[in-house]
């Protein structure tokens, strides 16, 4: 999907947040915005069909979340529904957290595991990765039942492999690589 | 050589005048003459008439030329152009024949000329031939070497890439056990053992 649409409303939408200080606010507005539009499955359907009334989607939008987030954030998705770009909202979304992160100097990483990383491992990889990347760490974690053991850290185009699968293949890939120069 | 002779003798004209001299006056001899020795050997039973022998040669002596130019010379003349013509032809012979000597001293000499080319030849073409055999054997068994050591490289390698896949066929049975074993024994405490050694050693790219 061509991100320049939604970075653009994404960048719109930062730029009122970062004038009003209210970033983080404009943030969270979403999240719940998008969870709610997750949470219900006719809701979603209504909004994201386009053959369903650009006005009434507008006029639903404004009564369910109009007393509820900000109105910075309410203006912008009836203003993407009346220019069809329901689909955009998501990746809106995910580009508006980008821009913050980029502004507060934040990592976003994903550390996945096959159970639930330990609190105190999670401080421990946390300030590891902030001290050696010179940023404030936002970790998303997520669970993998395939996996043997260990985490996978991967952020922005970098995965920092320790699992159990991923040193067994780095030990394939070294004795197959001595097998070969012998 | 007719007219030579010809004019060597006395002329013919000569004979002939003679000739009719001797036939005229022999048989007015014959016939006016009475000789008594003549008349003597006829009473004796022996007639001799001297006008008519005389007369005979003159006869004879005007046949002479003519017998000679009319029969004589043109036989003498065949031949003369015969035995010319003979001769010639004889030269002829012995010119051909000479040329024939010569043409086969020249066969005879080119033939053993010929026959030295031709062994010199078939020397030359047997030398080449075992030179060229030579060649061929020595190109076939330096093909041989070739090919056997082409063999040899390739069954080397052909095992080389074998044992090469056994030992990564092996590697992957070892580790495919390996995988199955290790997630047969990891537990919690494993894993969080895991993660922290994990933690020490890692490098974050910034």
């Amino acid at each position: 999907m061509d991100q320049r649409v939604a970075g653009r409303y994404a960048q719109a939408l930062f730029n009122a947040a970062e004038k009003a200080g209210a970033i983080a606010k404009v943030e969270e507005d979403l999240r719940e915005v998008l969870a709610s539009i997750d949470a219900h499955q006719g809701f979603q359907a209504f909004l994201m069909s386009p053959v369903s009334d650009r006005r009434k989607k507008s006029e639903l939008l404004g009564e369910v979340f109009g007393a509820s987030v900000s109105p910075m954030v309410v203006q912008t998705l009836r203003l993407m529904i009346d220019r069809r770009r329901e689909a955009e909202i998501r990746p809106m979304f995910a580009q508006y957290q980008e821009l913050r992160r980029n502004h507060e100097n934040v990592l976003h990483v994903v550390v996945t595991s096959r159970s639930e990383v330990p609190g105190d491992i999670r401080s421990r990889l946390i300030d590891k990765l902030a001290a050696q990347t010179g940023k404030r760490i936002e970790a998303e974690y997520a669970l993998d039942p395939t996996m043997i053991g260990g985490i996978r850290v991967a952020y922005d185009n970098y995965v920092l492999d320790g699992t159990v699968r991923g040193r067994l293949a780095r030990l394939r890939d070294k004795l197959k690589s001595e097998l070969q120069s012998a | 050589m007719s007219n030579a002779k010809q004019s060597s003798g006395p002329p013919a004209i000569v004979g002939i005048v003679v000739g009719a001299v001797l036939m005229f006056g022999g048989f007015w001899f014959s016939k006016n003459v009475k000789l008594e020795f003549i008349s003597a050997l006829e009473k004796q039973g022996i007639p001799l008439d001297p006008g008519k022998t005389i007369s005979i040669i003159g006869v004879l002596l005007i046949l002479f030329p003519v017998i000679k130019f009319f029969f004589i010379a043109p036989l003498a003349e065949a031949i003369q152009n015969r035995t010319t013509e003979l001769e010639r032809t004889f030269g002829e012979a012995e010119n051909l024949r000479a040329e024939m000597t010569q043409m086969k001293q020249d066969y005879e000499r080119r033939l053993v000329q010929t026959e030295a080319d031709a062994r010199e030849q078939i020397q030359n073409q047997i030398k080449e031939a075992q030179s060229l055999r030579q060649q061929m054997m020595a190109d076939a068994a330096a093909k041989a070497e070739e090919l056997k050591a082409s063999t040899a490289r390739e069954i080397e390698t052909q095992k080389q890439q074998a044992i090469a896949e056994l030992r990564h066929y092996v590697v992957e049975l070892a580790l495919q056990a390996t995988e199955k074993l290790v997630e047969a024994n990891v537990d919690d405490e494993r894993n969080r053992k895991l993660v922290a050694d994990f933690l020490e050693t890692v490098e974050a790219p910034r």
